[in-house]
């Protein structure tokens, strides 16, 4: 089934469809091209010179060079049709000292993790992910995103195990109905990777939440007994992580609730499994439209060929791209990082779409950035690059708020009857803004 | 059940069925081997289909599900006598020495994913037998460090079962 993440470029090629004549057309298309397009080239019509770019092209894709060198060196005798299978990795997922040992050499820092009786969240990291890892750089973004250490034990002032007040406004269990028209109905608490300042460490990876028909129906049932919800949000855990037929499933089931417009997937797979995203996983996925996704990237380290590809394949199944971005302290808090972050994610179809201030978790002072380094990202980042580029940077209010955007200060004041605007490069522009509209 | 966890298992035993009896328990093929390598027996394995549905479900543990079933649902278990107690069942409990006992035995009553062990045992253990300030693994004499590291070697055996198996592989939709 995964056979695309191999496929050489020739019998790619054998696979591309002859351009479709003129005839065939539907009704739909627009009429000939009018007189005001005679000197444009005929899109449509141009017949490919020489070599065919294969659709999709990403079938063809490279692999990332650091995974290449991993694989070989921990899993040689893995054939590729077993690496780029996602059930392989998911299986041969790291997840003890020993095999981490035997990958990585482990500063102080990272082996105290170990010593302690009972870690609150699981280490599970895929072999291809893994590949990423720096073995012996342990101030590595990735690395430190993934890898615990012995910080992870200590609980700062302010933390809270569920700061986000989530479990009080779960009306049933794994729903979480904090804002009136829409929902989070988390379906698993199994992760591929565990991110080490994961905001449900309380939850994940503690069979706290199990994708049980029962459980799930009596969600589907408050969903469809509250009119108000017009958007189901499915996280977890890592929704991706079940199987095809029952996620296939839970899509249909909400889509038989008239009143969900729309339903999205919030998931990890394609930065840190982009094996998962296979041709049968989107297929499946396209039939229950209007679909979007919120992908979670970190740092541009993860942009590699293969995630490249699994994006490409859930943009051309037409599911629009987010991704939900957690500002992190050593890993992405700066303005050079987020921007080659925001560039590669354009280039990929994913929408920057929040930046998350990292929630207060117990164990997680080591990640967090103080706000004034989120608000200086944005300043960095607005008017520098594409306003689709920059994300909204919100604060995850503790205790049930709800998110809240923090915006640089771009109002100066007032003078006369002008509004005062700091624009990107400092300088000061009025706007008139007068209030006495003149009589007509 | 075994002589090793006299305690519970004993009372237990003592009330009536306990849980080698009616039971179907999957084997790692390190589990085969072992009983195998111990017993020199190779006719107590089975691959049955559970009559059970909810037990195909097991969308929870995706290493589970890839591994232990095969394509027509069906998975390797230990056979059972005809009066539906397990083969290795005597008159004290398992025959087989606990190194050599299947995984699902040894970790019994706890309940487990890939990712963790569950704070509450199975249900079917009878808590009514415990006597004051006992609990369930401690009246079983199973120690956590222990059932950690067997629930590890559980998973690392399970994803030697061939790849072949896994139902997320069945060509639909």
């Amino acid at each position: 089934m995964t056979e695309t993440m191999h496929v050489p470029i020739e019998r790619t090629e054998q696979l591309v469809a002859p351009p479709q004549p003129a005839a065939q057309e539907s009704d739909d298309e627009p009429p000939d091209p009018s007189p005001c397009m005679a000197g444009a080239p005929a899109l449509a019509r141009t017949k490919p010179a020489g070599r065919v770019v294969p659709f999709p092209a990403h079938r063809a894709g490279t692999i990332s060079p650091a995974v290449k060198s991993f694989r070989k060196r921990h899993f040689p005798s893995v054939p590729s049709k077993l690496w780029n299978e996602w059930q392989w990795q998911t299986s041969h997922r790291i997840r003890t000292l020993s095999q981490l040992e035997s990958m990585i050499s482990l500063s102080a820092e990272e082996r105290g993790a170990f010593s302690q009786s009972q870690r609150s969240l699981p280490l599970g990291i895929t072999p291809y992910y893994m590949g990423l890892i720096s073995p012996d750089d342990p101030q590595q973004p990735l690395r430190r995103s993934v890898i615990p250490t012995v910080h992870e034990t200590v609980h700062a002032a302010g933390e809270a195990d569920d700061p986000l007040g989530e479990e009080t406004q779960s009306p049933v269990a794994g729903l979480v109905h904090r804002y009136p028209d829409r929902v989070l109905l988390l379906v698993t608490d199994f992760c591929s990777t565990y991110c080490r300042y994961c905001t449900r460490s309380r939850v994940v990876g503690r069979g706290a939440i199990h994708p049980s028909r029962n459980r799930l129906e009596q969600a589907f049932a408050y969903i469809a007994q509250t009119p108000a919800i017009r958007d189901v949000l499915i996280s977890g855990g890592d929704p991706l992580m079940i199987g095809e037929e029952k996620l296939s499933w839970i899509l249909s089931r909400l889509r038989q609730i008239p009143h969900v417009e729309i339903v999205r997937i919030g998931t990890k797979a394609p930065a840190v499994l982009p094996q998962r995203i296979t041709p049968r996983l989107v297929r499946m996925l396209r039939q229950f439209h209007p679909l979007w996704m919120s992908l979670h990237f970190t740092h541009p380290d993860e942009c590699t060929p293969e995630a490249y590809r699994a994006c490409a394949m859930l943009a051309d199944a037409g599911i629009p791209l987010g991704s939900q971005t957690v500002l992190l302290k050593g890993i992405n808090d700066s303005v050079e990082t987020m921007r080659r972050l925001v560039h590669h994610l354009l280039k990929m179809r994913v929408r920057p779409y929040y930046l998350y201030q990292c929630d207060p978790i117990s164990g997680s002072a080591h990640f967090r950035a103080p706000i004034a380094k989120g608000l200086e990202i944005i300043r960095g980042l607005r008017g520098f690059t594409s306003g689709y580029a920059v994300p909204t940077y919100v604060v995850d209010a503790p205790g049930g708020g709800g998110k809240i955007p923090l915006m640089p200060d771009c109002v100066v004041g007032r003078k006369n009857d002008a509004l005062l605007l700091r624009n990107y490069e400092n300088g000061v522009y009025r706007y008139p803004e007068s209030c006495n509209v003149p009589p007509a | 059940m075994g002589a090793l966890k006299p305690t519970l298992c004993a009372r237990c035993a003592a009330q009536g069925k306990t849980c080698c009896q009616g039971r179907e328990i999957y084997l790692t093929p390190g589990d085969v081997r072992r009983i195998a390598a111990f017993t020199g027996e190779s006719q107590f394995v089975e691959w049955n289909q559970t009559a059970d549905p909810s037990y195909l479900d097991q969308d929870d543990d995706p290493i589970w599900r890839q591994h232990v079933f095969r394509r027509d649902g069906s998975r390797r278990i230990l056979r059972r006598a005809p009066n539906d107690d397990c083969l290795f069942l005597g008159p004290q409990g398992c025959r087989l020495p606990l190194a050599v006992r299947p995984l699902l035995c040894r970790l019994h009553p706890l309940t487990y994913t890939a990712d963790h062990i569950d704070a509450e045992p199975d249900a079917t253990c009878p808590r009514r037998l415990l006597v004051s300030g006992e609990t369930v693994l401690s009246a079983t004499g199973t120690p956590m460090a222990q059932a950690r590291q067997w629930h590890q070697q559980l998973y690392e055996e399970i994803i030697t079962d061939a790849p072949d198996n896994r139902t997320d592989l069945r060509p639909t939709l």
